[in-house]
């Protein structure tokens, strides 16, 4: 579903990730972790076509996201670490924007923002300007947006910051039930319990560069991923 | 003190400078400074000019009325400026929750806050105030003291401007925290507001101008206007007592307001900022759109929501209809008017509709700052499955919506007062249409070279931003050069030949910003 190939990106002359490669399989959960800086977002907002990059390519699906961008958006979803969204907006237009944007038929997304704002608790607010929801919310309300185009593949960068313990369990049970039928996932975090109970494969980046990758039994092996990602790190 | 005078400096900083520091780029930083220095000296001309204009018209003691005048001008004006940024840097400012969790005092973090507010009155003050007291200085030959005097006026003028204006923008702000919709109610009353300081000084220029003689119409300014009035006396008449009395007027409102707004600075901005309301939506039945009308739709939306974007780009439209409907019922006195003006004039009336409309239009884009408005948002549009061009279209559409509907109502109204035939009516409709057309297209591609996303108030990019300076002004010098040509050409080409060559002109200006929005604007907008 993603494949990046001999990826790298620089600002100026500093080069921020370099020669990344990895692959997320249908039905995969990836988790993808490393060091604040360590080049994570910038290679999520790569893989997303925010920001072009200059070596390498990425597949979403088959097709590249240089040369085939509004094919590869079209598929997948992305929620960003800080969420920021339209404040002047109330949720249920937002999410209205996001499903015209998405062409999804209404009736079908009536009946998803209804599942998922109901699920997170936000039906009630949807009416309200976004400027008026807590850091929390709007996190909800970007993760239901996410979702309600029925994306193949979800990025996802630290989506559990700012969410409560309820609405974080939700939101696993969803990334599970998202790959159980086909779809996948790859998400950044620095919450190393819940890769190591959600993800199949993990990656850990530093510097810019993959350190080690695998299945998340070949990456542990007998320790903690805690103990994995401290003793890799720091090792200089 | 340290950490006050580092507030001060910093938030002086932000209001001032927040124009040319964006870019990282040395060019564009330079030329921004260039811009910048340009335009402190076209308006500083511009101003010294109007006051030369006056004391020229003026002689003898009469001469006093044109620093009355000016006075007069450069305290509505500052009240207008106040008004506009008030809201955003005294009570809804952004850093607020940081620097309340800060160990600052609250009185320092007022000061600061005031400080840095009255030194970009200080800005506007020094266009708009200090050519008129330095040209009258010179004009009559004025002692030292007479100069003394004006610092002085220069230093206080302002102080009621920030009053007042913070006085309705704390109203507005209270009565707008009760709405949902409490931007688009802001923006309403802010309008009001604005209306009213105009209504306000043109009652007082009546009131004024109802005098018998210039000596009662000065009379009455210190007597309505003793915040100037006043200390314009003293400084021209050398009566110390009227300048302290102007003074102390300046002043002493000041001083309360700082005291009430240090006492209540905590309890004024928790109340503007938190408020409940029961949340009880219930999801009714959905209609679904087209990708560009949801990105229309979502522009609409940021415009309406954002006051000073909309009263910064609004007033082209609301002129030109105004004025129209104006003309229309008093179409009896205006035709008199006609009939005293030379035939080879009113014959080119057409001409001139077309260039009032050509400056009006240029002066109402919203493109130019649109793309710097998505700020932080700016990942959605990026992440989203829509082509850039579409993107481009949106805000292009939006402006056309604001702009097209009012322009073409108004040249219908005039084609109706003027009784002009169906050529000149359809080329200057036309003419609407290519002129928004270009306006809109010409700044989202300044805004594409000059974008600005690190912004913390949205005034910083409405108003202040290097890429709504330069499509302004590019606007004016534009449509200034087209005057100048149509004033040497008027007689000799006829009026819808005329009419039809600025269509193809600025059919020419659109079809150069289109292909450079394709060709270019389009991977400028990629790697931003």
């Amino acid at each position: 579903m993603l494949e990046i190939k001999n990826f790298s990106k620089s600002y100026g002359d500093k080069k921020v990730v370099d020669n990344l490669n990895l692959t997320v399989e249908n039905g995969e959960i990836f988790g993808f972790i490393g060091h604040n800086g360590a080049g994570k977002t910038t290679t999520i907002k790569s893989i997303v076509g925010i920001l072009e990059f200059e070596a390498g390519d990425i597949l979403i699906d088959g097709k590249s996201i240089k040369n085939d961008e509004m094919a590869c958006k079209r598929i997948m979803a992305y929620i960003p670490d800080n969420p920021d969204i339209y404040e002047s907006l109330t949720g249920i237009r937002y999410l209205n924007f996001i499903g015209d944007i998405y062409k999804v038929d209404a009736r079908l997304r009536e009946t998803l923002i209804r599942q998922y704002a109901d699920a997170f608790e936000l039906t009630a607010n949807l009416g309200d300007v976004i400027a008026s929801y807590s850091h929390g919310m709007k996190q909800k309300l970007m993760i239901i947006s996410a979702l309600i185009h029925q994306p193949k593949l979800l990025i996802l960068d630290e989506p559990f910051v700012g969410l409560d313990p309820k609405a974080a369990h939700i939101l696993k049970q969803l990334m599970r039930e998202l790959c159980d039928q086909g779809g996948s996932i790859f998400f950044s975090t620095h919450v190393l319990e819940v890769v190591e109970k959600l993800c199949d494969h993990v990656a850990i980046i530093k510097n810019g560069s993959i350190i080690t990758e695998g299945s998340i039994d070949q990456v542990m092996g007998d320790q903690s991923l805690e103990e994995v990602f401290l003793e890799l790190t720091d090792h200089e | 003190m340290s950490n006050f005078i580092n507030l001060v400096k910093l938030q002086t900083r932000n209001l001032l400078f927040s124009s040319i520091r964006h870019t990282r780029s040395k060019g564009k930083q330079a030329a921004g400074m260039g811009f910048l220095a340009f335009m402190v000296v076209t308006l500083l001309a511009v101003s010294s000019f109007y006051s030369i204009t006056l004391l020229n018209a003026l002689q003898g003691e009469e001469r006093q009325l044109a620093l009355y005048t000016m006075a007069l001008a450069a305290f509505v004006l500052l009240l207008v400026f106040a008004a506009y940024n008030s809201g955003n840097h005294l009570f809804g400012s952004k850093d607020y929750d940081l620097l309340r969790s800060m160990p600052i005092s609250k009185t320092a973090l007022v000061a600061s806050k005031l400080l840095s507010f009255l030194s970009l009155q200080y800005f506007y003050a020094l266009f708009l105030l200090m050519p008129a007291i330095l040209l009258y200085g010179l004009f009559t030959g004025q002692s030292l003291l007479y100069y003394l005097g004006g610092l002085g006026m220069f230093l206080v003028l302002p102080m009621p401007a920030v009053v007042l204006s913070a006085l309705f923008s704390l109203v507005i702000g209270y009565v707008s925290s009760h709405f949902k919709y409490k931007n688009l109610v802001s923006n309403l009353l802010m309008m009001i507001f604005i209306v009213l300081v105009f209504f306000g000084s043109f009652m007082i220029q009546t009131l004024v101008g109802s005098a018998v003689d210039v000596q009662e119409v000065i009379r009455n300014m210190q007597l309505y206007l003793p915040f100037f009035g006043l200390m314009v006396k003293g400084m021209i008449e050398g009566s110390l007592m009227s300048y302290l009395l102007g003074l102390l007027c300046n002043v002493l409102p000041f001083v309360f307001f700082v005291v009430f707004f240090a006492r209540h600075f905590t309890t004024i901005n928790s109340r503007l900022r938190g408020s409940y309301r029961e949340k009880n939506y219930k999801l009714a039945k959905i209609k679904q759109s087209s990708s560009f009308k949801a990105l229309l739709m979502k522009e609409a939306r940021r415009y309406f929501a954002c006051g000073i974007y909309v009263m910064n780009t609004a007033f082209g439209p609301v002129i030109m209809l105004g004025a129209s409907v104006f003309a229309l019922f008093s179409k009896q006195s205006l035709m008199a008017i006609m009939n005293e003006l030379p035939p080879e004039l009113t014959s080119q009336i057409s001409v001139i509709l077309a260039l009032g409309m050509i400056f009006l239009i240029v002066m109402s884009c919203t493109t130019n700052s649109s793309i710097s408005l998505e700020g932080r948002h700016l990942w959605i549009i990026k992440s989203l499955p829509v082509r850039t061009e579409e993107i481009f279209a949106a805000k292009i559409a939006l402006n056309l919506m604001i702009l097209i509907p009012a322009a073409m109502l108004s040249v219908l109204l005039l084609a109706l007062l003027f009784s002009l035939n169906i050529a000149e009516l359809l080329l200057l409709l036309l003419l609407c249409a290519v002129t928004a057309f270009f306006t809109a297209g010409f700044g989202l591609i300044v805004n594409l070279n000059f974008p600005r996303f690190d912004w913390v108030s949205e005034t910083t990019v409405v108003k202040q931003s290097m890429a709504c300076m330069i499509s302004i002004f590019g606007g004016m010098i534009l449509s200034g050069i087209i005057a100048f040509i149509s004033i040497q050409v008027i007689g000799n080409t006829p009026v819808p030949v005329y009419l039809l060559i600025l269509n193809l002109f600025f059919i020419l200006l659109d079809v150069v910003c289109l292909l450079y929005l394709k060709k270019v604007g389009v991977a400028q907008f990629k790697q931003l």
